[in-house]
């Protein structure tokens, strides 16, 4: 092989290796006085290899640190584990006397023994851990159980003192019972009282809640009817107001002027127009007998008027 | 273990635990900081924990919380750049015991741990075994080679001297 700049780490190695010729070898020098640059890469390879030859190896110790030794042979390999084992107390009596035997031989090894008995690492008590009451826990003081009892009684009784006494805050309104209350009633509108008592019979009867639901959709019903009744009445008869009506009392009923003139007209469609004419013109005779200042009839009543106006004509003429 | 014998335990060994951290990690406020998460983790699992057996357990979480740290750490900073010793304890030592001070500082971690427990605590192998999570006869070996590496350390001192 010819060496050259591609060549040349290939011969490196086996320049290393120790595999050229002489031949090779001379070639070799020659090539690195010409290439100076990779003269100084040869030997730093060199250099490296030879490192790595240097490196020892601790044979006898890797070894010697494997091997079980025993520690009654009566020589002084084994002195070092006989000491230390002495101070561990891990000799049995016997071994002892093999290790007293070799310190009063040698006073070398007599005080080697001694450095051994030095070994020992002794704790600095003046080194306390600052933070140990951060690491204490404190305990819980439990309660007797009649303390939970007690604190649950005064619970229950603020619980109800606080709701009793809210209660009695609390402003009773008025309740709008419209369900309860009469349909009748809340139009003002007079009615039998016979009407008025069923109507409260269906009231008062608790029913279930279906039967009140149907109870609020009839109320609702008759509600309406009797608004509707009421604003046909209003039309035909804007005079007459549903205030006015008395409800209950009978007397006061019949006093009320509207009442009389529905009355009259009741009367009048019932026993002919006639007929009421002539018993209202002898109510007026038997008025005007009474009381003759008064000799004018009321002037809502036309017809009666005609026929009082004809009457007096008639005996004027007859006088 | 009822609250009670927790305290108990925090006055008794808070102290030692406190001591065997710090000898290992060389730095107060990382000591203190093992501690504080030592005992809640204890707390935690007090109901499940024995009295009998609380100093071993303490030991335990104590120590494999320290690993926890000392592996944070690795992220940050080698373990060599916290060990400047920050006692004022420290400058009391004389003789024999500063050389031993010097000497532990160039022990294995794991060296170091079991060496603590066993002179500061007085713990057995097995004990030890326990809290560093190590089968006894390595606790054994390692203690072993701890002493000699002191003892040789020493006679190396003292043939300078």
């Amino acid at each position: 092989m010819k060496i050259n700049r591609e060549t040349y780490e290939q011969v490196f190695i086996d320049y290393l290796e120790g595999n050229l010729t002489d031949v090779q070898l001379k070639e070799l020098i020659v090539f690195l006085d010409n290439n100076p640059d990779l003269q100084q890469e040869l030997k730093e390879i060199t250099s490296y290899a030879k490192k790595d030859e240097e490196i020892e190896t601790p044979k006898s110790f890797v070894k010697d640190s494997l091997k079980k030794t025993n520690l009654l042979q009566d020589d002084k390999s084994n002195f070092d584990e006989l000491c230390i084992a002495f101070h561990e107390n891990q000799l049995s009596e016997k071994q002892e006397n093999i290790l007293l035997e070799m310190i009063e031989k040698s006073p070398k090894l007599n005080k080697e023994f001694h450095l051994y008995a030095n070994l020992k690492y002794k704790p600095d008590f003046s080194i306390i851990y600052p933070n140990k009451q951060q690491l204490l826990k404190k305990q819980r003081k439990i309660l007797p159980a009649y303390f939970s009892y007690a604190a649950s009684i005064i619970l229950i009784v603020s619980f109800v003192f606080y709701w009793s006494s809210q209660d009695s805050k609390t402003i009773i309104e008025p309740k709008t019972e419209i369900a309860e209350s009469s349909p009748y009633e809340q139009l003002n509108i007079g009615f039998s009282k016979k009407t008025e008592k069923k109507y409260q019979a269906i009231v008062s009867t608790k029913k279930p809640e279906s039967f009140d639901k149907k109870k609020t959709i009839k109320q609702q019903i008759i509600t309406k009817t009797i608004l509707q009744a009421k604003q046909q009445e209003a039309i035909l008869n804007p005079t007459s107001t549903t205030k006015e009506l008395p409800i209950k009392n009978i007397k006061t009923r019949s006093e009320n002027p509207t009442f009389k003139s529905y009355i009259a007209e009741f009367f009048q469609n019932i026993v002919g127009e006639d007929v009421y004419q002539q018993k209202k013109i002898k109510e007026q005779q038997q008025n005007n007998s009474l009381n003759p200042k008064i000799q004018q009839v009321p002037l809502s009543d036309n017809t009666a008027q005609f026929h009082y106006k004809k009457m007096i004509l008639g005996s004027e003429s007859e006088n | 273990m009822t609250i009670q014998e927790y305290n108990q335990s925090v006055e008794k060994y808070a102290d030692a635990v406190y001591r065997f951290v710090l000898k290992n990690i060389k730095n107060e406020e990382k000591a203190k900081d093992i501690i504080q998460d030592t005992f809640e983790k204890v707390w935690i699992k007090a109901s499940t924990i024995q009295f009998e057996k609380i100093k071993s357990y303490i030991f335990t979480t104590a120590y494999h919380t320290m690993i926890d740290y000392i592996r944070k750490d690795k992220h940050t900073q080698s373990m060599e750049d916290n060990m400047e010793w920050q006692h004022s304890h420290n400058e009391h030592y004389t003789g024999l015991n500063e050389v031993l001070e010097q000497a532990f500082e160039y022990l294995p971690k794991i060296q170091k741990t079991v060496l603590v427990l066993r002179d500061y605590e007085g713990y057995s192998y097995k004990e030890i075994a326990v809290i560093a999570d190590l089968t006894e006869a390595q606790v054994k070996v390692y203690i072993f080679r701890a002493r000699r590496f002191l003892k040789n350390y020493i006679g190396h001192i003292e043939t300078i001297i």
